[in-house]
């Protein structure tokens, strides 16, 4: 009979078990482990809402370009304009 | 039928700048352009490398649009050329700051910024503060949460969680292991979920 692995093991390994990265008999033990432990459940919970809604959490504030992403447009213009044609420089 | 319109619109404009219409190439930049600079800006942090990383992505774009082949839209093969640009300005980074800081080699892969040194956000001392915020400073604090990451720890969560890599890719982006890729991101959600305890607990204004 295998042994439950402890909290500190369950945290440690809750990106490779979310990655299902873990041989199959370390992802049981974590498993029934997260059925019992309110506290590692808990962990998992926000683990799992984090990576799965990091899109949107972390979206930008505004849909419009700033300064910064028009000025490298600009420039980036500039620098094809001058070169004359999209595609590689001349060699 | 609009997306087919405006698909045939793109093909056009496409064709029309990789034949060296300088317009039509700046047309079909400018609706991805936030986007683009958003991805480079979490990669690089820094918003004047963010701007030199997303000018050379367009160059790159400009320079390989003639072999864009359409065997993904084009927003995602540009994207990922922007991506590029913000990793190699990253590494130009990294190296610039290890010739000149050889004391920071002491501090491993985090870059020598050690997390709990700096001035963190501590969302657990006033767990009620999303509550009032308003949901565009959530927003900006959690930026400021992901920024408070070493690069090499906000790279991997950037890539993986938000830009949705797969871990392969990422170990090949990054020439590292998998498995590395696999503890990297740990940490790093470890460290961002310890301190959005109240967003990810669903106190979200």
């Amino acid at each position: 009979m295998m042994g439950l692995p402890s909290c500190s093991e369950v945290e440690s390994c809750m990106t490779d078990y979310m990655e299902r990265a873990l041989p199959w008999r370390k992802r049981m033990g974590i498993r029934i482990h997260l059925l019992i432990c309110k506290v590692c459940a808990g962990l998992y919970g926000r683990l799992r809402t984090l990576s799965g809604r990091a899109k949107d959490l972390f979206a930008p504030p505004s849909p419009e370009p700033p300064v910064e992403a028009n000025a490298a447009l600009q420039h980036a213009m500039d620098l094809i304009r001058k070169q004359g044609t999209n595609g590689p420089p001349p060699t | 039928m609009t997306d087919q319109l405006a698909t045939e619109g793109t093909e056009a404009l496409i064709q029309r700048a990789a034949a060296g219409d300088h317009d039509a190439f700046q047309d079909l930049l400018t609706p991805h352009l936030a986007m683009f600079h958003y991805a480079v800006l979490r990669i690089v942090k820094d918003p004047s490398d963010a701007q030199d990383a997303l000018q050379e992505g367009l160059l790159s774009i400009s320079m390989s649009l003639p072999n864009f082949e359409g065997r993904s839209q084009f927003s995602s093969w540009a994207y990922r050329i922007c991506v590029n640009a913000a990793l190699q300005v990253l590494r130009t980074r990294r190296r610039r700051r290890e010739e000149f800081m050889e004391d920071l080699a002491s501090h491993g892969e985090d870059d020598g910024r050690p997390m709990e040194a700096e001035a963190r956000l501590d969302w657990s001392t006033e767990a009620d503060a999303p509550l009032h915020l308003e949901r565009q400073e959530v927003r900006m604090r959690m930026m400021k949460t992901l920024d408070l990451l070493p690069d090499s720890l906000r790279v991997v969560f950037v890539l993986k969680d938000i830009e949705e890599m797969d871990t392969q890719e990422i170990a090949e982006k990054l020439d590292i292991t998998p498995a590395v890729v696999r503890q990297r991101l740990h940490r790093a959600r470890m460290f961002l979920q310890e301190r959005l305890k109240p967003v990810l607990s669903g106190r979200w204004p």
